[in-house]
C-alpha cells in the first residue's frame, strides 16, 4: 500500500517514527511534510495534503499526526471519501478498518509515545475491511449522507 | 392533523393510509367542499382529463372563463390549461397548511399532462415542467403515465425535483419499474450535488377495479378468482413496495441510504377504487387495500360511503399467499395475467385520449355557443 503522512508541529516530535514503522510494516511512503519543525504551522495545511491524496487514490491510506489528534481528523473528515478518527489503542486502529473502512489514521503526538504510535501504525497497515453485508449496508449510508452535503467535485 | 375529527378518514390515517379524492370542480373549491373534506381528514387530490371533463360538462361556472380566456382566439388547449392550472393551484393553496404540518410529505394535488404524449418521453417531460412552473406550487405532482416512454420522463423530472404521480400502473413489472425510476431520479438528484431529496414526492397510481372488470370478464362466471384478483394483484405490488422501500435491508440497500438522507418513499396509491360491480361491497376497494404508507383515491361518493361504512384494519399484509395461489390459479383458468395488464395499459391510455378529446370539443363547442350569444 502507498501511506500518505503529513504532521504538523505539535506532531513533529512521531513523524519519524510513522514513517519508520509504515516501512517496515511493507508500505511505500508518500511523505506530505512538514519536512521542518514549523512552530507557527497549522494543522489544516498539514491535514489537507493527506486527505486529499486519499480522497484523489494517490494514496490508499493516510496518517496524520497532530498535537491532540482532533485537528486532523476533523480536517480530513471534509474531503470526499475520507473515513478519518483518532485512535490511540490498537483495538480501534484496527476495528475501524474492519467496521468502517477507516482509511486515515490520526494520533496525537502529545498523547503517545514512541511505542504506541509504532503499535497503532502496524495495527492500522494490517487490517481490511471485513466482507460482512452490515458493514457494507452502513458504508453506503455514509456515502449518501456524504452525497447529500457535500458538493459534487 | 386530525383536526380533532375521528372518523374513517382520520383512522385510516392513523393505520398510515391517505384519503385523496379522485375529483375537483371549481363548485367544490369555491363552495367550501373541498375545505370541508379537508377538515374532515382529506390529504390529497387527485385529475385528469375525464374529471376535468365532468367538472366543465356539469356546470356553467366556468362559461366566463372559457369566454375571457376565448377572446383573445386561444385554442381549445390553451384554454384548458389555464382553467385546470386555476383549480389545482387554489386546490393546492387549500391543502397547503396540510402539506406543511406534515412535513411535506402529504397534501398534494395532481394534474395529468396531456395523454397524447405517454408514449413520448421528450414532449412528456417538456409538458410536466411546463405545467409544474405554471401551477408554480410545491405540493402538486404531475401524473406521468407508466408506459415504457414514461419511465425516463420520471427520473429525468424527480431529479429536477418535480413530484411526479405515476399514472396507469395495471402489473407488478410496470409497478417495479416506477420505483426504480422514481430511485434513479433521487440518487441523480443526489449526486448533482442538490443537498438533501427530502421535499420530492412520488405515488405509484395502481389501478384496482378495472384488472376486477376485465379479468371477470375473461374469467369463467362459475370461478371463484371473480372479483377476486384486482385485490391480489395490489397485495403484490404493496409486498414490492415493502421489499423495495424497506428501511434496514440486509441485501438491497438502495433505499436504506436514501432514507438516510431523508428521501421520501414512493408510496402507492390505489387508484379505480369506485365499485363498478354493482354486487360488491361500496367500500371493497377501501377496505381490502389499507396498510401503512399508502395512498387511497377515491371519487366523492366512495368517500361518503367510506365515511359512513367503511371499515379500518390493516389488510393489505393479510392473505398475500392467498393471492399468489389465485394468481397460479388464474393461469391455470387460461387467463393470461401479462395479456390483461397489457391490454389495461392501451386501453387506459386511450381512454384518458378520448376524454381529452371529447374535453377539447366540448370546450370548443362552449367557446362558440357563448361567443354567439355576447
Amino acid at each position: 500500500m502507498r501511506v500518505a503522512v503529513g504532521a504538523d508541529h505539535a506532531g513533529f516530535n512521531l513523524r519519524e517514527t510513522v514513517i519508520s514503522s509504515i516501512k517496515s510494516a511493507g508500505h511505500q511512503v508518500l511523505d506530505l511534510g512538514a519536512h521542518s519543525y514549523d512552530s507557527e504551522d497549522d494543522y489544516p495545511d498539514r491535514a489537507a495534503p493527506v486527505a486529499e491524496a486519499v480522497m484523489k487514490g494517490d494514496a490508499d491510506r493516510g496518517i496524520i499526526v497532530c498535537g491532540s489528534g482532533i485537528g486532523a481528523a476533523v480536517t480530513a473528515n471534509k474531503f470526499r471519501g475520507v473515513r478519518a478518527s483518532i485512535c490511540h489503542d490498537t483495538y480501534s486502529a484496527a476495528q475501524g478498518v474492519v467496521h468502517d473502512d477507516m482509511n486515515v489514521l490520526c494520533i496525537g503526538g502529545r498523547v503517545v509515545g514512541d511505542a504506541i504510535a509504532t503499535e497503532l501504525v502496524r495495527a492500522f497497515l494490517s487490517a481490511t475491511m471485513g466482507d460482512e453485508v452490515r458493514f457494507q449496508r452502513r458504508l453506503d449510508k455514509l456515502v449518501a449522507i456524504e452525497q447529500a452535503n457535500f458538493a459534487s467535485e | 392533523m386530525n383536526n380533532g375529527q375521528d372518523n374513517n378518514i382520520t383512522r385510516a390515517a392513523e393505520l398510515g393510509q391517505a384519503v385523496w379524492l379522485d375529483q375537483i370542480s371549481r363548485d367544490m373549491i369555491d363552495g367550501g367542499e373541498i375545505q370541508a373534506l379537508v377538515d374532515a381528514g382529506l390529504r390529497g387530490i387527485t385529475t385528469n382529463p375525464t374529471i376535468f371533463d365532468g367538472a366543465i360538462a356539469g356546470s356553467d361556472v366556468y362559461d366566463d372563463r372559457l369566454a375571457e380566456y376565448a377572446k383573445d382566439g386561444s385554442s381549445a388547449e390553451v384554454v384548458f390549461e389555464r382553467i385546470a392550472v386555476e383549480d389545482v393551484r387554489d386546490a393546492a393553496d387549500i391543502l397547503l397548511p396540510t402539506y406543511e404540518a406534515l412535513n411535506q410529505r402529504d397534501g398534494f394535488v395532481s394534474i395529468e399532462v396531456n395523454p397524447h404524449l405517454a408514449h413520448d418521453t421528450d414532449r412528456t417531460v417538456a409538458e410536466a415542467r411546463r405545467l409544474w412552473a405554471a401551477v408554480g406550487r410545491p405540493n402538486v405532482m404531475i401524473k406521468v403515465p407508466g408506459t415504457p416512454e414514461g419511465a425516463p420522463a420520471i427520473t429525468t423530472l424527480i431529479s429536477e425535483g418535480i413530484n411526479v404521480n405515476v399514472t396507469l400502473l395495471f402489473s407488478l413489472d410496470a409497478y417495479i419499474t416506477a420505483a426504480n425510476a422514481y430511485l434513479d431520479g433521487i440518487s441523480n438528484y443526489v449526486s448533482a450535488g442538490n443537498g438533501s431529496p427530502e421535499r420530492i414526492a412520488s405515488v405509484a397510481s395502481f389501478f384496482v377495479s378495472r384488472v376486477d372488470t376485465l379479468a371477470d370478464e375473461k374469467l369463467p362466471d362459475t370461478s371463484d378468482l371473480v372479483g377476486k384478483i384486482g385485490i391480489a394483484n395490489a397485495k403484490l405490488a404493496y409486498r414490492e413496495y415493502q421489499r423495495i422501500f424497506a428501511r434496514k435491508s440486509d441485501g438491497n440497500s438502495r433505499f436504506a441510504s436514501l432514507d438516510t438522507i431523508r428521501a421520501q418513499p414512493q408510496r402507492p396509491l390505489w387508484a379505480s377504487t369506485s365499485v363498478k360491480n354493482p354486487e360488491y361491497a361500496p367500500t371493497l376497494y377501501f377496505d381490502s387495500l389499507l396498510g401503512p404508507g399508502t395512498v387511497n383515491t377515491l371519487p366523492l361518493p366512495t368517500v361518503q360511503d367510506v365515511l359512513n361504512t367503511g371499515t379500518i384494519a390493516e389488510t393489505l399484509t393479510s392473505g398475500v399467499d392467498e393471492a399468489e395461489a389465485q394468481f397460479a390459479q388464474l393461469a391455470d383458468e387460461g387467463v393470461s395475467y401479462d395479456a390483461v395488464t397489457a391490454q389495461l395499459l392501451v386501453e387506459g391510455v386511450e381512454k384518458f385520449a378520448d376524454s381529452w378529446d371529447s374535453l377539447m370539443a366540448r370546450i370548443d363547442a362552449k367557446i362558440s355557443a357563448l361567443a354567439s350569444v355576447g
